[in-house]
This record gives structure tokens, sequence and C-alpha cells, in this order.
């Protein structure tokens, strides 16, 4: 397994590649969602000393076709290792104009069986980024049945969901005032359980939830099951932290590859001290129907 | 030029009979696997067969959602129940999983398939991949104006079918699993259960609840533009909804769909059926992206503002032309002298002043307040089984 890892800016690759991570994922200007962003200019800079997967995972819009399939053009002529997409019109484009792009599916809940990237995988999809809402299990029996390359987020603030109207401005523009920030922190107004991260951008409105993938748990059996990529999303993490983690997960790796035994307990502690011990959906599984086998 | 499609939702084959029957081209519905309504009764595949037999009867047609997002688990067995589904007599699948595009393109060519607005497609680039992927219609997002859906047309060729008239998402169809972090229901396997419109506070804001909830869709003066770009389609969202709201929406857009294609759509006509929309509805509406960009206005903001009201008072049994009375089953409460309109399967309505309400014995009562009690009243003309009266929108 090799860790992509999602930095908070350009100047932080530095730092992760000290880390031994070689590879880095940056949204496109105006076409990603979730991950910070560079321009086409920044990225035709950074590849020339790092791998980097570039997010162009928006919804996509009749009026931006032109541009999209001029920034894939001009994202083929550089050395990228993968295109992340959530829009079939990017997959259409690289088909269409037969460009020699890698593309990551990307359709964020959406990535949850076998069959399903058997059939992108056909359509010369080489990697997916599974679904943050399906169990170890269902991971790893898709990494058996499936020759796509699978990345798993093993740590950051899992999304939620995206709109494209603009919530927070929207919520202010209500009571005539005018939104000071574009990241807020939401509480289920019934239940204080739990908070929530909503962010606002050109792209619309995103929602995370506010407990931080920890994959630590999960992180040997990806390992032992072949599992290609695991995501490292800083997002909204301190870099201190995000290196902490890394630097753990870095240490699991490197044992369990060799074989030898891990004091997971002792690993788990120490991650959970620094993003809390959510597992996320690893070892739950959703409700399909509420009234089957009630 | 083919006259445009309304396609109406039905939860069982009761709505599916009364959708039919008051007007709609075709419904879709669910079966008891694979579909995005997964608490709805939904069909078993004896009633999917009745259901196809009723519409093709009437040359109309039933389409059947397969749109969940699959999970490993689900895929063992569906070839089966695809293929017991196309046998039962469907006019199309409604699905949203690719791998379940290609296997009913190999295997059941002659049933036609439409991507589910769950692919949020939004494009004419992404219309024209499933275009080659052998896709007979899409459903498109429903964050598109009229202008990119007359584009969309335009440049692929595609049938299009496009929302008309019910509830929204908040958020991008399939792009949201709010369900699964808060209720851990999956949402894009049937189990939203709308945590987009619980209430929130955001972080030191106490002067007002924060919420997401969008105002429902109504599109009902667009149709002669969807009429011109040439939309094949027109879906009215609801498989949860009540016989009423069906039938009161249907009749109503099959009303302004007739008045477009007869070039008599008069705004007065516009407006009165507006009028009923805006009664059966519990929710405002806004046309949403159609028309502009969405904004403030389209949405709530005071928490839950969702109003119901009594104007269903009763279902139609059966008429007796001698008596000149109409048996039926009461809703809710009404009394002498209410004004009343009844609106029946062919359109027609007619309204007028309840003189005298009767039991089944035809004791006279003082009112009507027995849901399902069997009545009976005195009309002015003939009326239709399966008709119902309502309290007269003025």
């Amino acid at each position: 397994m090799q860790y992509i890892v999602v930095p908070q800016n350009k100047q932080e690759i530095k730092t992760y590649q000290e880390k031994g991570v070689n590879l880095f994922l940056f949204g496109l200007k105006n076409y990603s969602v979730h991950y910070p962003e560079l321009s086409l200019e920044e990225i035709e800079e950074l590849s020339k000393e790092s791998e980097l997967f570039i997010a162009m995972n928006k919804n996509i819009f009749n009026e931006e076709l032109e541009e999209v399939e001029r920034l894939l053009i001009e994202l083929e002529k550089m050395n990228i290792k993968g295109i992340f997409f959530y829009d079939l019109a990017i997959l259409s484009i690289v088909r269409r104009k037969q460009l020699t792009l890698d593309l990551v599916w990307n359709q964020t809940h959406m990535v949850t069986n076998y069959n399903t990237c058997n059939y992108y995988f056909e359509k010369g999809v080489k990697y997916g980024l599974v679904a943050n809402e399906i169990t170890l299990e269902e991971i790893c029996e898709m990494k058996k049945k499936t020759k796509m390359q699978l990345m798993v987020q093993i740590m950051g603030y899992p999304s939620m969901s995206h709109s494209r109207r603009m919530l927070i401005s929207n919520y202010f523009k209500s009571m005539g005032k005018e939104k000071q920030k574009n990241r807020y922190t939401l509480q289920d107004h019934a239940n204080h359980e739990n908070d929530y991260l909503i962010t606002e951008d050109k792209t619309g409105t995103s929602l995370f939830f506010g407990k931080i993938i920890n994959g630590t748990k999960a992180l040997p059996e990806l390992i032992r099951n072949h599992l290609d990529y695991g995501l490292l999303d800083t997002s909204f993490i301190s870099r201190d932290t995000s290196l902490q983690v890394l630097e753990l997960f870095n240490e699991i790796k490197e044992k369990v590859e060799i074989g030898d035994n891990i004091d997971l307990d002792n690993y788990l502690e120490k991650t959970a001290s620094l993003i809390g011990d959510s597992t996320n959906f690893f070892y739950q599984k959703t409700i399909y129907k509420v009234k089957k086998g009630k | 030029m083919k006259k445009i499609e309304l396609l109406s939702p039905a939860g069982d084959l009761e709505r599916l009979k009364l959708a039919l029957l008051y007007g709609a081209d075709a419904v879709y519905i669910g079966g008891q696997e694979y579909s995005l309504r997964a608490n709805a009764t939904n069909f078993s595949i004896e009633e999917i067969k009745e259901a196809c037999t009723f519409a093709h009867e009437r040359n109309k047609k039933v389409y059947l959602t397969a749109n969940i997002v699959f999970h490993n688990e689900d895929i063992s067995g569906v070839e089966d129940y695809l293929r017991q589904v196309a046998d039962a007599g469907i006019d199309a699948f409604i699905v949203s999983d690719p791998f379940i595009i290609q296997y009913i393109r190999k295997n059941f060519p002659d049933v036609e398939v439409h991507v589910s607005t769950q692919g949020s497609t939004t494009n004419v680039e992404a219309v024209n991949y499933w275009k080659g992927e052998g896709v007979k219609r899409v459903v498109l997002a429903r964050e598109l104006s009229l202008e990119e859906i007359k584009t969309i047309i335009e440049k692929t060729g595609v049938d299009i079918e496009v929302f008309i008239h019910g509830a929204m998402c908040t958020f991008y169809s399939g792009r949201c699993a709010l369900s699964n972090y808060f209720t851990n229901r999956d949402s894009n396997r049937g189990g939203c259960s709308q945590v987009c419109r619980f209430a929130f506070d955001l972080e030191n804001e106490d002067s007002q609840k924060f919420t997401m909830a969008t105002k429902d869709l109504n599109l009902a003066d667009q149709i002669e533009n969807m009429i011109k770009i040439g939309v094949t389609s027109l879906k009215v969202e609801g498989r949860m909804r009540s016989h009423y709201y069906l039938a009161t929406v249907i009749s109503s857009y099959r009303k302004l769909i007739d008045l477009c294609y007869q070039n008599n759509l008069t705004k007065k006509a516009l407006e009165e059926e507006k009028k009923i929309l805006a009664r059966v509805a519990n929710r405002e509406t806004s046309s949403h992206y159609f028309t502009h960009q969405a904004d403030e206005t389209d949405q709530y903001y005071t928490g839950r503002q969702e109003l119901s009201n009594q104007d269903y008072l009763a279902y139609v049994l059966d008429y007796d032309q001698e008596k000149q009375m109409i048996t039926i089953s009461e809703r809710n409460y009404f009394e002498p002298n209410t004004e009343v309109e009844i609106f029946m399967p062919s359109g027609k309505r007619i309204s007028f002043t309840i003189d005298t309400i009767y039991d089944q014995e035809l004791n006279p009562l003082e009112k009507a307040c027995h849901p399902e009690e069997i009545l009976k009243i005195s009309v002015p003309e003939e009326v239709e089984p399966n008709s119902m009266m309502r309290i007269k929108v003025k």
C-alpha cells in the first residue's frame, strides 16, 4: 500500500516527502470539491518534482465543457498520476479525445461494489476511491473481485454531501446578513452530540462529518488484503497532527509488510489521542431496508 | 410530433391505477428489491404483471426503478430479479448503476433503459456517454435551467425526462450520505431519512436555526416551454404520496398539458390549476434552478413549515343515476351547505353546494365526521367512478 496525502497547500509537500510520502492529491482550481486547489500553472510546476493526483470532481455544466476539455488536454501533457472524476463528462472526454490520462473513479458515495468497479475498469478507469460508507469487509471483497486499483480514505473528515446551493450565504441573506467566512461548525439542533463541518465555495456547499476517520485498526487488514492506496486527507487538521498520524501509519505499514507483530492497541491509543477513535463505517453496516429483518 | 409524456409515481397498485385513470401517460414504480424507496409498499412480481396489463390495455406504460447504488451483497440475485421484472412486461428500467445498465442492454434489448436522476446528469457530454451505452432516456438532475436542458436536447438527441413537480433534494442526488451518518440508513439504497429537513445550530449564530430544507418544485407555468424545447417526459415526484395528492396533481398537469396542445392555455386556466396544486401541497413551491440560480427564497429558515389541510372530503364509490346520488367514503369533516367540487378521472369537474348528507339508510346527518364512513349525497350531474370530492378551491 502507498499513502496519498492531501496537503493543505503546496508548501507542505516537502514536509510530507521527508516522511516518505510520494503521492499527493490536489484539486484543480474551479473544478474540484473537497480538496485544496491549485491552478494549472501550479500543477505544471509541481508535477515536475512530485507525483500528483488531480481532482476534477465537481458536477459539470454545459458552459464548462469546452474549458474542461482544454484543461484535460493540458493536463495530459504533464506528468499526472491520475485525474479524480465525479462527472461522467470527464470520462467521456478522455475517451472521445483518446487522452492518455489515467482516471480515478471518485463518485463519492457510489464506489460501493466490485461489479461497477469492473465496469469502469473496462472503460479504461484505472483507479477508484471507495466510498467512506462501506465496511472493511466490503472493501476487501471489492479488492479481491476487481482489477481496478483501489484507494481507501484512512484519515480525514468524511464528506457527507455536496449541494449546488450556497447554503451558508443563503442562510445569512435570509437574516439580512453576510457570511463572515466559508467554513462553520454545525450541530444538530435536537442533539448536540456531534459536530459537523459546513463549507462553501464557488461549486456550492459541502458537509463533512465532524469526527475524523481513524483508519489505524483497519490498516493492517487493508494492507494484508493488498489495497493499493491509503488516502490521508489533512484538510481542517493541523499539520503537526497529520504528520504524527502519518508517522504512526508508516510504522504500522512497515511492520505489517514485513510480517512483524504489531501492538495495535498501542497504535490505536496513540492515534486516538491525536484524531479521535472514529472508525466511521469500517465496522458498521448501514441499514438498507428498515423493515427488513426487524 | 410526439406528445409530451406525463409520468406519475405510484407507491402501490391502487395508486398506479388512479394515476393512470387521472391522466398519467406512464407510471414509475418500485419493486420489492433494489428501489430507492425501500420503505414504500412497493410491488411484488405479480403486482407488476397486473400493473403492466392495466397500463398496456390503456396504451400506457410502466417503468420500474432499480436505482439503488449497489453494494457487493446486492449483486447476488439481481439478474434473476431483473429477468422476472422484464418478463412481467415493464416498458423500461430506471437505473443508476452502470453495471446494471450494461446487463440490461445485453440481456433485455427490448426493454428501455432510463438513467435515474440519482446519476445527477447535468451536461451534454455525460448524456452522450449514456447514449453510447445504449440508454434511451436520461432523467436529468434537478439543478438545471431551461437553457441547459434545451442545449442537452439539441446536442444529444436522447430522450430527456425532467422533474416538474414535488419535493426537491437539497444536495445533488447521489451525492448525499447524510442519512448514513445521522441515522445509519443508507441514502443511496432507499434509506433517505430527510436529514436535510432537520434543524441545526450554526456556530455563534443563535438568532435563527440553520436549516437546509428546500421548498418543493412546481413548474406548472413552464409546460409550454418544456414542450417547445422537446422534453420527452414530465415527471412528478412522490412514490410515497397519497391517492388524493396523486389524483389532484396528475389531473391538473393533464389539463395543463392538453390545453397547451390545444393552444388554449389561458392565464386564467393556469392560475386556477396553480391554486389547486398549491392547496394539495404541504410546502411552498418554487421553480428552483429551472428559472434562476437557486437562492435563499427557495429554502426554509425557520424550521419545518409543512402545512396540511382537510380539503379532501370524500372518495366516490358509486353513482346512482336514478336518484342522482353518489355513495362516498368520507375522508374529512364536512357539513351541509359546504361548497364542494368533484373532480373526475376524465378531467371533468362539477361544483355545487351540499344540500343534505345521508347515511347508508338515507337518514339525514348533521355532519360527516367519521373517516371511511359510507355516506350519500345528491349531485347535480353524473359522476364517474373513482372521482374525488374536495372543498371548492377559490
